[in-house]
């Protein structure tokens, strides 16, 4: 298989794809060529270079090709602190090990790129600005100085965060990031002191060249650069800490720097082998959050232009928001319809504005939690919030428009009545929950955009007072989302909508029936939404269970030709979801994401019949239904791998024994939250199906 | 049956024990591992003060951490009475307790102008090896800032938990009548500013305790 002669060390890495190197050919073509950003990007999908052609790629990728700022240089070394530059410069190219007689030369060069650098952008140096770190990484990389140079440049300028410095904003945000998908560990930091400036100060100075290996370095690059998204690299902090949270839940009895530097470290722990998977779940956090912080915050926290991008109030309401807020537009965009891109956040819009206000407008699919309740009877607003957990987890189940996991919280945005809503959110957040923001701007702004957009008046996304009126008695507004043409998934979303109109009426009548009828939502609500963090949990006892099968970490390059190929979705059988999971024959069924190799995920039922394994895909524009996307023999599996920093990530592959091993024909890569159960079950299968073989 | 809801603040640096306080006064529990409180915890209790009169106490817990002060101002407004509390054990946060106590009587007043009354709780008193503050300190400062009065406390042993709102309590009351009347002469002329003159000297140190 390893006849294509590709570059070995990458090989070894597993990163490049085996079976399919023609992409590489088009790649030299294309590069030859002088190709655009775009074409580069078609052609890579996302994989990391060839050494040879990783200087070129990366230039193409940062725009800096055919530049030569370096000329601009007015060859005096007359800063301030230029001594420390010339002896940082010295000990990086001694930590290298040139040979002697090129030092001198490599020594000057550095110290040329950083002075001109701080004299065009008025920038002061100080040896821990990271800035060695990225130079460090990118003297691997074959180029000229004045390509060096425009690297180097367009690296800090677009992808290292402006105040990358003590309680900076870059920290402030990823802080929120951090509560937004794991409030439990965010919370836990916090009371330890351990806010994120501590430890992601080196990660993202240098885009993690102060702490990642240069190898490691070299291939992650390569994908920041193709994806250029300059936020991903706090979605990478993200998966880190995330993947830790274990082992940071652990440090109860150690100190505060301990624990900085526990955390500081992680990245170290990253191998070539990673990079793809860590990459690819970074995106999927990055998909999972709300967009609209992207907005608010690229331009003042990128683009370098420190010194007149200064907004003083901008970095202190970060520092104390509450949560992530969502803009209006997004609010109403992301709950449209069908979402165009699968892990899209849809939101579960909370309505916490006074009741006469809610009376008055508001949107068909939000949940009325009254912000006073929790001031006036503070029982009747637990049980509330309970009632909106069920609300919220029913919507979910019947993949009703209203549904979301994301809770987006709604006030009037008028500070004197949204103090109570923070209220609201900070109890909501101190329970733990995943996945809470609130709306900018409050109603008002929904209103406006929504009136801006619609000609005829009342759009059809809210329920005002008259139509409010007849909704009560004659049953549910039918008008409302019926409008907007999606007959096919009607039912659900009504029976839903009588739910939310339930539920909201009990709320607002605070009746003394209102705990017997809550309590049996909840009762029924025992499927809710499961952190993915129990299956991390799980997912380290199988990897020391012995068995047949290598189940550990991905050794070799797998990246499987097969399963790529079948986009056809046309020619594939479609089925009702239910009917499928509730089979008499199926053993075992679990909601999973197929990982494709350019990073595309599908949501997926994976299940398990006594002699196959079969993957079903869900049809997002059809609720409930989905592709057999794959029918596997449990006989054909001849191996399963999960890596060892993501447990939920598994691979099967497939192929048949021959007496020298077994020879791998197919793969498929999966995201199973309930990695170790869905193993575990498979397994036993297999062995059944083989000991049944031998005898 | 009359009804009178009072609003009580408890401000002070983080870890001093405030919310630990709450729990303890309002449902009798305490945990000893400590969680960071987020913006703001909410607590209320009703209390039968006569038999012709209950008082609904309500707590706002207010996270002592910097990130989430400038979120938490608002709700000082409307306060009656405020618990500034420190610890014992750590000094940094007995000196703090000026800057909340002005911190507040910056944002808020009672309705006749008069600053919230505001007692200063010395927690973790229990703990009397790593007691960094002397009585004489905090009495000394109780003075100079106005405070209504001081207290040592013990979340955790439940030491003057109950007295030091009782002593709070009393105090609204009196307030509470004080403004029923002021409201009332409002209209007619006004007088307060004598009336308030008596009061500010008052009594100070009334809860002093000795534990």
């Amino acid at each position: 298989m390893a006849d294509n002669n590709i570059d070995t060390e990458l090989d070894l890495a597993g990163v490049l794809d085996e079976d399919d190197s023609s992409w590489l050919a088009e790649l030299e073509t294309a590069l030859v060529e002088e190709c655009d950003f775009g074409s580069l990007r078609n052609i890579c999908k996302g994989r990391a270079v060839p050494d040879h052609l990783r200087a070129e790629v990366w230039q193409i990728c940062l725009g800096t090709v055919g530049k030569d700022a370096l000329s601009s240089f007015d060859g005096l070394y007359d800063m301030d602190g230029q001594s420390q530059v010339r002896s940082d410069c010295k000990s990086l190219v001694d930590k290298l090990g040139n040979e002697e007689e090129d030092k001198v030369s490599i020594v000057s060069d550095l110290e040329t790129i950083v002075t001109l650098y701080c004299k065009s952008r008025g920038l002061k140096y100080a040896s821990s600005n990271g800035w060695m770190d990225v130079l460090q990484v990118l003297l691997t990389v074959k180029m000229s100085p004045s390509e060096l140079y425009n690297t180097f440049y367009a690296i800090l300028n677009k992808f290292v965060p402006n105040e990358c410095k003590y309680q900076g904003k870059p920290f402030h945000l990823f802080r929120l990031l951090l509560q937004y998908h794991d409030p439990e560990l965010c919370s836990y930091l916090d009371t330890r002191r351990v806010t994120p400036d501590l430890y992601t100060m080196s990660w993202f100075n240098s885009l993690f060249g102060g702490v990642c290996g240069l190898r490691v370095c070299q291939v992650m690059w390569d994908v920041i650069f193709q994806h250029a998204d300059p936020f991903l690299e706090l979605f990478m902090g993200l998966v880190i800490l995330v993947n830790a949270r274990d082992t940071i839940l652990e440090t109860k009895d150690q100190s505060k720097e301990e624990i900085i530097d526990l955390i500081t470290s992680f990245p170290q722990a990253l191998e070539v082998d990673d990079v793809e998977d860590f990459c690819s779940l970074a995106q999927y956090y990055a998909q999972k959050t709300p967009q609209s912080f992207r907005r608010d915050y690229q331009l003042s926290m990128f683009g370098g232009s420190v010194v007149s991008h200064k907004e003083p109030e901008d970095s202190t309401s970060l520092m104390y928001s509450l949560c992530l807020s969502v803009s209006g537009e997004e609010l109403l965009q992301a709950n449209k319809g069908t979402p165009l891109v699968e892990d899209a956040v849809r939101f579960f819009v909370v309505d916490c504005r006074p009741a006469e206000q809610y009376n008055n407008e508001h949107l068909t699919t939000a949940f009325h939690l009254d912000a006073n309740l929790m001031l006036q009877s503070p029982e009747e607003f637990s049980y509330a919030v309970q009632a909106l957990f069920a609300a919220q987890a029913q919507a979910l189940a019947a993949g009703s428009a209203a549904a979301g996991e994301h809770l987006c919280f709604l006030g009037s945005g008028r500070e004197e009545e949204d103090q109570y809503v923070n209220m609201v959110v900070a109890n909501i957040l101190q329970k733990g929950k995943q996945y809470v923001s609130t709306a900018k701007g409050g109603y008002p702004a929904l209103h406006n955009i929504l009136k801006a957009t619609s000609e005829n008046g009342v759009p059809d996304l809210v329920a005002s007072h008259e139509a409010a009126d007849t909704k009560n008695s004659s049953g549910d507004g039918s008008a409302v989302l019926g409008n907007r043409g999606e007959g096919e998934a009607g039912t659900s979303k009504y029976f839903s909508k009588a739910i939310l109109g339930r539920l909201s009426g009990v709320v607002k009548s605070k009746s003394a029936e209102m705990k017997e009828k809550l309590a049996n939502y909840i009762k029924n609500d025992g499927t809710g939404d499961k952190h993915v963090s129990s299956a991390e949990r799980g997912g380290k006892r199988y990897r020391n269970m012995a068995n047949v099968f290598t189940i550990g970490d991905d050794e070799e390059g797998e990246e499987g030709s097969g399963a790529d190929s079948e986009e056809d979705d046309e020619q594939k059988e479609t089925v009702s979801l239910d009917t499928w999971v509730q089979k008499a024959d199926v053993l075992y069924s679990c909601r999973c994401k197929e990982i494709r190799t350019n990073g595309h995920s599908f949501p997926s039922y994976l299940l398990v019949t006594s002699s196959h394994l079969y993957v079903l895909r869900e049809i997002p524009s059809r609720k409930g239904m989905a592709h057999i996307q794959a029918r596997r023999a449990l006989s054909s599996i001849v191996k399963i791998t999960s890596k060892k920093r993501q447990p939920e990530l598994i691979t099967f592959k497939y192929g048949t024994h021959e007496e020298d091993g077994f020879h791998v024909t197919d793969m498929h890569r999966f995201y199973i939250p309930t990695a170790s159960d869905a193993t575990r079950v498979i397994k036993q299968q297999i062995m059944k199906v083989l000991d049944a073989l031998d005898s | 049956m009359t009804e009178v809801l009072f609003k009580v603040i408890i401000i002070g640096d983080p870890t001093v024990g405030k919310t630990s306080f709450v729990q303890k006064y309002v449902n009798d529990s305490f945990r000893r591992d400590y969680k960071m409180t987020i913006g703001v915890d909410f607590a209320l209790k009703v209390i039968k003060w006569s038999e012709k009169c209950n008082i609904k106490l309500q707590l706002w817990d207010i996270a002592g951490q910097e990130r989430f002060t400038s979120m938490t101002r608002v709700y000082y407004k409307d306060a009656h009475a405020c618990l500034v509390m420190f610890d014992l054990t750590q000094k940094g946060t007995f000196q703090n307790s000026v800057k909340w106590k002005k911190d507040l009587d910056q944002k808020c007043t009672l309705m006749d102008g008069s600053p919230v009354p505001c007692l200063l709780l010395a927690n973790k008193c229990d703990d009397i090896e790593r007691r960094e503050v002397t009585q004489d300190e905090i009495e000394d400062m109780c003075k100079e800032h106005d405070f209504l009065g001081w207290s040592e406390t013990s979340v955790k042993d439940g030491i003057m938990i109950e007295e030091s709102m009782g002593f709070l309590i009393e105090e609204m009351m009196a307030k509470h009548a004080e403004l029923e009347g002021f409201s009332e002469s409002f209209q007619t002329n006004t007088s307060s500013a004598l009336k308030l003159g008596k009061e500010e000297g008052g009594k100070p140190s009334g809860s002093n305790c000795q534990c």
